[in-house]
């Protein structure tokens, strides 16, 4: 690799973190990479519900307090998805304060049942209507062996959700059947 | 650390169970069976719902309201 591809490289990588699509100086990379937000998650709290009929997934409860974490939900064993049910979700709630754009990394597995004809993972609600559901700045890196082992997701602060400190609810109807939850407190 | 299990619900039915910190503990003996329950769900038809009543463990056909 040349001198000049190898700077197309580090300015694609640098664009890939900021959502932009500018060329950058050679100058202008040190301030562009100093702007760049990024931080870690450690999961904090996991276990399962299953849902005897269509419904809203239970309360649960965390206990981190007031903090920035995150949330992921997804089918294990069989979930017949029904139409107006949800069947994956992995959103950032309870944001204190609310950032945006910010950047997190969670190293997560999460494997496709077998019931989905496709990975159909994120269904991110945000504060702003005008917002699409999914989220804009959320990598996709499923493999073909419909798994994601890492996941880059920006932050976003959403409704759908009644939180506490400790606990967190969500309002929306999953279909019927089991799911793994994990937690996230991120840093 | 041991699973904790638990069951979720209102109005004297069980909607769920689960394991994590969810809602009211139970022991793993009791989870397991809820569970075996849960996943035997009866087949209900259309316009209604079976629902689990917590006293008895048994399945309870109930009408569901109709959508507006």
């Amino acid at each position: 690799m040349g001198l000049t591809n190898k700077l197309s490289a580090i300015g694609d990588a640098i664009r890939s973190k900021t959502g932009s699509s500018e060329l950058l100086t050679l100058d202008q990379m040190p301030q562009a990479i100093e702007g760049i937000t990024t931080g870690g998650g450690s999961k904090k709290a996991e276990g399962t519900f299953t849902l005897a009929n269509d419904a809203k997934p239970p309360v649960i409860t965390h206990n981190l307090g007031t903090t920035k974490i995150a949330v992921i939900i997804y089918p294990i064993g069989t979930v017949t998805p029904h139409a107006g049910y949800r069947t994956y979700t992995l959103n950032f709630i309870n944001l204190y304060p609310f950032i945006q754009g910010q950047v997190w990394t969670l190293d997560f597995t999460v494997y496709n049942s077998g019931k989905f004809p496709e990975p159909v993972l994120v269904d991110i609600d945000t504060e702003k209507a005008s917002y699409p559901r999914i989220a804009t700045g959320q990598s996709s890196p499923w493999t073909t062996q419909n798994k994601i082992t890492q996941g880059t997701f920006y932050g976003e602060i959403l409704s759908g959700y009644t939180i506490t400190d400790n606990t967190f609810y969500y309002n929306n109807q999953f279909s019927s059947g089991t799911y793994k939850y994990v937690v996230w407190e991120l840093t | 650390m041991a699973e904790k299990y638990y069951i979720f619900g209102e109005d004297g039915y069980i909607d769920g169970c689960g394991t994590g910190i969810l809602g009211k503990e139970i022991i793993e003996s009791e989870y397991n069976r809820i569970f075996d329950i849960i996943k035997n769900i009866p087949q209900a038809p259309q316009g209604y719902q079976y629902r689990l009543r917590e006293s008895n463990l048994e399945w309870e056909l109930i009408e569901l309201p109709e959508e507006e």
